[in-house]
Order: structure tokens, then C-alpha cells, then sequence
């Protein structure tokens, strides 16, 4: 099933994720918790994954999970729009009367796991493709996770298993906290590595829906990744690129008022 | 002779998933011969899931939410290896898994330090949403399987590798309550207690059975569950006894008896004594026996410390 405000048109996706990204900034910059920058470069794969009319994403049967947790934020306004909960529940993000944590939980209309360590996400939805063959399960991965080892013992497991309802969705924003993560620890050439462990691998533009519509149209047959090569805090002049906004969230009024314009 | 405790749980285990399709048991790089009968019986219930611990619960956490009930089986000392997704996808999310460690405390002795967790119990006890359960002997092993197949956490199964034989004698009185069995095998009321658990529980039986001097004061109290532990019910066990030894294959930080004796007043009010392993790494090349006589879990050292009490 498609969500009813699934868009057609490339100009709306890029319109209707702007205005996601501007939510995003704005309970982040209210609340000044979390990871602002890495919320934003996965939101385009969201937006073409939930409302793109082209996507084979069903809204009642397949689930999103995000094994990177940092970056789980980035689904409440997409899950606030498909009714999960109300919107209003965004202006509460991190308060006591909210309901949306820091990292998503299970406890989140929507949300499967728990979120906030790296590298088990992606074991988890293995394990539940494997029982569940009817749903899809789409795993957001940050590129610093895969400095996990056992990341790489779950690529073994689901190219062991063939787990074929399962694409792992890799948000190559190219820094982690400290920086790029080829100056922290190397994971590059990251094509070759994929496809020696027997992943079907396509690497995208993860902010062109034209890109991302041609992979998330159709279901595979086989396990899949997409390399989606993102911008860490797109849609910011001054956060684009910029690893020190990993955990940093601007706090001068200019500086809020200069992201937000650029969001409208 | 005795079968294994691992065996008979896993024996134990196939009865049931023969009957519920929603069993699953994942091995991570153990070879057992109960695991073959599986691999014959059930196939399409049992996974190899290589060396690859951290992954193993990952996995076994998606299966678990899943809808299946899922047991990981491999050694006890890995339980340190995946700590943390024990911790986060199981304890954390609120997902059942069920973990046996096989070969606990000196079982794999003289393979060394690594194969031979004397501190699974302070780590595993400090972890939310858990419960650790153990088993003196094979026919109490049984138990556990239900306990795994009906509680509403995750479990900890300390598996021992050896089981002592244990003769019917039908001369022993026990006593059930709060996950906990006392045994007494002396003509009148005991005066003094051992509080024990899994393999040791067993040889400390053993002794009173061998030597009805032993136990003619003595009774014996065998936990079952470790932990959490109700202490309300334990302290039942203690009324009318004057001096009680604990005594755990384990290191003293982070044991069980530190957990009672800090919590119990009515234990502060006895008088008491502890027998531990040392707080370290054990290289010594020796095996399980020698190892438990050479740190005083000798019969001749726990006789003297009890009745010194």
C-alpha cells in the first residue's frame, strides 16, 4: 500500500523533502539534542522511499529499521505524516511529555528496534527477514558503522542465507565524528568489498530522486545494498560537508534563522 | 554415569521443538551430539551461525521479534564477547533470547583463562531484563528448559560441561522455595547451611552422601535461579540456622553471595563465611578438580569452615 501523499513528480519528492528537513531542523535546533546533521543526508532515501508513487515500499507490510540510531530522527515527520502519530508530537521531541526519543525505540509507533549502538541493527532485521519472508526490511547504515566488525559478520550471514527481503541502505556522508571516515579508519573501496561478500551493490546519488527511484522501484531477488552517496547536513550552506555538526547544533539565532531560510 | 547437562537441556529441548515449529536453536561453533540429533530431527529448526557471537544474538533478536523462540548455544565464556548485544537487543529492546553458555566456571580447565569464565555471573547480573538460571545436576537441567519456554526475559543458561553422579538415595528431605531446593540428609534439625549452585551444589551432595558425617548437621542449599533473586523467599531457608558458608565457583566480585549478604539482615545477623575463586585470571595448568581442591572447595577446607562458624 502507498501512502496518500505519495508524489510523482521529481520537483514534489524534492519540495516534500525540504520541508522535512526544515522539521527536522526545527525541533532539533528547539530542543538542541541529537545529530542534526547526520538526520539530514538520509532524508531524500526516506522521502523516496515512502512517497515516491514509484517506490515497491508498502506502508502496511515492509518497515524501515536504522541501525544507524543517531540518525533516526530523520523518520518522525515521515511517520508523523503517514498517521502514526500526530504531527504535534514533533514540537515535543526529547521533552518528558513527547513520545520521540534521541534515537528511536520501539516504544515509537512505527519504529521496530532500539536505537543508539552501532552495528546490530542490521543482525536484527536478518533475523526478522529470515522469519518474516511476506515484509521488506530497509536498513539505514552510516558509512563510520561500518567500522563495526559485526556489520561485516551480518553481510556473511544474509549472503549466507540469500536473505532476499532485506536492502541495506548505506548514508555514504563520508564522516563520522572525528572526520572523514577514510582518515579515520579506511572502509573504501567499499563497491568492491559488497560485492566480494555476495551483495548485490548499487551505488546512487542518495539526494536524486530520479537515482533513487530507479533502485527503490523494484524488490530484489537477491540481498542488495545501496551505496547512497549523501551530504552530511544537507540542505545547510554552512553545515553541508562539515563534520564538526556531527554533534553540534547551531545555537545563534542568525545561524538558526539562515538554515531555516534556506529549508523554505 | 552421568550425560552431560548441555545433552540432556538440548535433548530435552528437541521434545519440545519437534512439537512447536517456532523453536529455533542457533550454534555458534559447538559440536554436540544432542546438536546432530537436530540436525536430523528438526533441520530446519536448528542454525549454524559460524564464529560470529555478536551477530548471533543480533539475529536472534530479529527471530525472537519474529515470533520464534529462539535459544543461542555456545561457550559460556563468550557471553563476554557479545556482552553488548546482549545488552542492547535483547535486555534493552525487551527481547527474549535465550542464552546458553555452556561450560562455566572451571568446566573447560586446564584449556585457561579464556575458556574458563569466572566472573559470567557478575557481568550477566549486572545486565536489566534477565534472568540467570543453573542446574546442580542433569534431572534438574530439565526444569530449566520449561523455565526458558515460559518466562516472559531473556535467560542466561549456565550449562555445566560435567555433572557429578548423583545416587536416589530417598533419604534426603528437600525443600523448594524461592528458585531455591534445600537438601538435608542428618537425623535431626541442621544447624548449619552451604548455599551453593550448579556444579559445585552437586559435589557438595555428593560429599554428604559419601560421608553421612558430612552431612549430619549440614543441609545443603542449591539455587537454581541465581538471578534475580528473591530474597524475602531465601531468607526462609536460613530461619533456625546458625552459621552459613556460601561458596561459588566464581570470583567474589560481583557474586551472588555478595548480592545476598549485602542485602539480607538477617544474614548480617548469622555468622557466615564465603569460599571463591581468586579475584584473577586462573593459568594454573590443572584441571577442574585439582583446581577446586587447590583454591579450598576441598570437602576437608568447607567442613572445617562451616563448622568453625
Amino acid at each position: 500500500m502507498k501512502s496518500q501523499y505519495s508524489y510523482h513528480e521529481i520537483s514534489d519528492l524534492d519540495k516534500y523533502a525540504k520541508e522535512v528537513r526544515r522539521s527536522i531542523f526545527n525541533f532539533k535546533t528547539s530542543s538542541g539534542f541529537g545529530h542534526l546533521a547526520s538526520c539530514l543526508s538520509p532524508v531524500d532515501i526516506l522521502v523516496s522511499l515512502y512517497f515516491d508513487t514509484e517506490s515497491a515500499y508498502d506502508l502496511v507490510h515492509d518497515r524501515v529499521i536504522f541501525s544507524k540510531g543517531h540518525g533516526s530522527p530523520a523518520i518522525y515527520p515521515i511517520l508523523a505524516r503517514t498517521g502514526l502519530f500526530p504531527e504535534s508530537e514533533l514540537e515535543k521531541y526529547c521533552t518528558e511529555e513527547g513520545i520521540l526519543r534521541l534515537h528511536a525505540d520501539y516504544s515509537i509507533p512505527g519504529c521496530l528496534f532500539v536505537g543508539g549502538s552501532l552495528g546490530n541493527g542490521i543482525g536484527f532485521a536478518a533475523g526478522l527477514a529470515l522469519v518474516r519472508k511476506h515484509q521488506h526490511f530497509y536498513v539505514i547504515l552510516g558509512d563510520a558503522e561500518l567500522q563495526e566488525g559485526s556489520v561485516w559478520e551480518s553481510l556473511l550471514f544474509i549472503n549466507h542465507h540469500k536473505i532476499h527481503n532485506i536492502t541495506l541502505i548505506i548514508d555514504r556522508n563520508g564522516f563520522g565524528i572525528t572526520g572523514s571516515t577514510e582518515d579515520s579508519l579506511r572502509i573504501e573501496p567499499l563497491r568492491e568489498k559488497f560485492i566480494a561478500f555476495g551483495l548485490d551493490t548499487f551505488e546512487v546519488d542518495g539526494h536524486d530522486f530520479k537515482d533513487l527511484r530507479k533502485v527503490f522501484s523494484v524488490k530484489p531477488h537477491f540481498p542488495r545494498v545501496v551505496i547512497a552517496n549523501t551530504i552530511k547536513g544537507k540542505g545547510v550552506s554552512y553545515m553541508e560537508g562539515k563534520f564538526e555538526f556531527h554533534t553540534i547544533i547551531p545555537k545563534d539565532k542568525e545561524l538558526i534563522s539562515q538554515g531555516l531560510k534556506e529549508l523554505s | 554415569m552421568s550425560i552431560s547437562p548441555r545433552d540432556v537441556f538440548l535433548s530435552e529441548l528437541l521434545e519440545f521443538a519437534k512439537k512447536d515449529d517456532s523453536i529455533v536453536l542457533m550454534s555458534v561453533d559447538m559440536g554436540a551430539p544432542a546438536l546432530d540429533l537436530w540436525r536430523e530431527q528438526v533441520p530446519l529448526q536448528i542454525l549454524d551461525m559460524g564464529i560470529a557471537e555478536q551477530n548471533a544474538i543480533n539475529v536472534a533478536a530479529g527471530l525472537s521479534k519474529g515470533g520464534k523462540k529462539v535459544f543461542v548455544y555456545f561457550m559460556a565464556a563468550w557471553i563476554h564477547r557479545c556482552y553488548e548485544q546482549i545488552r542492547y537487543s535483547c535486555c534493552m529492546a525487551q527481547i527474549k533470547v535465550n542464552i546458553l553458555g555452556n561450560g562455566v566456571g572451571m568446566g573447560y580447565a586446564p584449556a585457561g583463562p579464556a575458556h574458563q569464565p569466572n566472573e559470567d555471573i557478575a557481568v550477566m547480573r549486572a545486565l536489566h531484563n534477565i534472568s540467570i538460571l543453573t542446574a546442580s545436576e542433569s534431572r534438574s537441567v530439565k526444569d530449566l528448559v520449561k523455565e526458558c519456554l515460559e518466562s516472559n526475559v531473556s535467560n542466561y543458561v549456565r550449562l555445566e560441561r560435567k555433572s557429578t553422579y548423583i545416587p536416589e538415595t530417598g533419604t534426603n528431605r528437600t525443600e523448594e522455595l524461592g528458585w531455591a531446593q534445600k537438601t538435608y540428609f542428618g537425623s535431626g534439625k541442621p544447624t548449619h547451611l552451604i548455599v551453593s549452585y550448579g556444579y559445585m551444589a552437586g559435589r557438595i551432595k555428593k560429599m554428604m552422601i559419601d560421608d553421612p558425617n558430612f552431612g549430619e548437621r549440614i543441609a545443603l542449599l542449591d539455587l537454581i535461579r541465581i538471578w534475580p533473586i528473591n530474597l524475602e523467599l531465601i531468607e526462609l531457608h536460613f530461619e533456625n540456622i546458625e552459621g552459613i558458608l556460601f561458596i561459588e565457583e566464581q570470583t567474589k566480585s560481583g557474586s551472588v553471595s555478595e548480592a545476598i549478604i549485602s542485602g539480607s539482615e538477617v544474614v548480617q545477623r548469622k555468622k557466615f563465611a564465603t569460599i571463591h575463586l581468586p579475584n584473577r585470571y586462573i593459568f594454573d595448568n590443572l584441571e577442574q578438580e585439582e583446581i577446586l581442591n587447590k583454591y579450598g572447595f576441598d570437602k576437608s577446607t568447607i567442613y572445617k569452615s562451616i563448622l568453625s562458624l
